[in-house]
């Protein structure tokens, strides 16, 4: 009877601290954003926009790309809310939708340069030339990283979406296998073997970059 | 010695991401995403005029083909159903049994 009692002024507690900062629990702002309820979904924006972007940057690595992909995602995340089951967490919902949504992209960019001996390769709007930006510039590394994260961005892409992902969402945005595992639908073995497979993978990458680059010299 | 300069490059790329700062998304972002909120959602992906309009070329030219190679064949299976008439003696020139 004790224990339940402090369980419960615990709960009270904890969402007290939510209430008094200004900032509900993701799942009950989730609940609010079903009924429509704008200001809830902007909260919910500044609860996850640092960590969809990110998201989002590591994978398309570059900046416009990620804002409109991240501007594609909450709307996503506005219009389906009321499919959101509760199996999971918000946060890994969030998740999901922002890599597949990211993945698609990716895919939908890979399909554009297998075909570009048939198309025009220049852009239909602007008319200028359309290429990939070579060298991506994460604007959060440290300075004396950013030549070396560069290189690593470029390996990143080299990898399969499986390892790309598992290898983004540890690295980049700094979650646990148990939470990897939540959000790639899959065992924490099966992280813990993606892991393992994309560092061995960019090393053989990173080792290939290095050989050429001694060879141009 | 190389080998080792190799590795110690890889470890440092592989490592070049810690400490690393998130970054935040334009300012103006939300605004963009609450005007997108208001417009009609498009199921599945818009497709340009102009895959379509290669699209529909193609198959033009699949069927123009097609229809080429079709009259092609149709004029020479003619002689050809000729000639096997006159190698088998089915014709009515020669009647065998004219009593």
């Amino acid at each position: 009877m004790v224990c339940s009692n402090k369980l419960h002024t615990m709960i009270v507690l904890r969402k007290e601290f939510f209430y008094f900062g200004g900032s509900m629990l993701p799942e009950e702002l989730l609940q609010k954003v079903i009924s429509g309820d704008r200001q809830a979904f902007g909260q919910l924006y500044e609860q996850f926009k640092s960590k969809v972007y990110n998201t989002c940057l590591a994978y398309l690595q570059q900046e416009n790309d990620a804002e409109e992909a991240t501007q594609d995602i909450f709307v996503e995340v506005f219009h389906a809310a009321e499919t959101f089951r509760g199996t999971a967490s918000v946060s890994t919902w969030i998740y999901r939708i922002a890599i597949n949504k990211c993945l698609d992209r990716l895919r939908y960019k890979n399909r554009q340069k297998r075909f570009a001996f048939i198309s025009s390769l220049f852009n239909i709007e602007t008319g200028a030339l359309m290429y990939d930006s070579p060298v991506f510039d994460h604007p959060g590394v440290k300075l004396e990283n950013k030549e070396k994260a560069a290189v690593l961005f470029k390996a990143i892409k080299e990898l399969t979406e499986n390892q790309q992902t598992a290898f983004i969402l540890k690295h980049v945005e700094g979650l646990t296998q148990k939470e990897i595992a939540a959000i790639m639908n899959i065992g924490e073995k099966a992280v813990e073997s993606q892991l393992s497979r994309a560092k061995d993978n960019l090393r053989k990458i990173l080792s290939d970059f290095y050989d050429n680059d001694r060879r141009g010299k | 010695m190389e080998q080792k300069d190799k590795n110690k490059w890889v470890d440092e790329v592989i490592n070049s991401l810690d400490g690393a700062e998130r970054a935040e998304p334009n300012t103006a972002l939300f605004e963009k995403i609450a005007r997108g909120l208001s417009e009609p959602i498009t199921i599945g992906r818009v497709i340009p005029l102009r895959t379509v309009s290669l699209a529909a070329a193609c198959i033009l030219l699949l069927l123009l083909l097609n229809v080429l190679l079709l009259n092609k064949h149709s004029v020479g299976s003619d002689k050809s159903m000729q000639e096997v008439a006159n190698y088998y003696q089915l014709t009515n020139d020669n009647p065998l049994y004219n009593l």
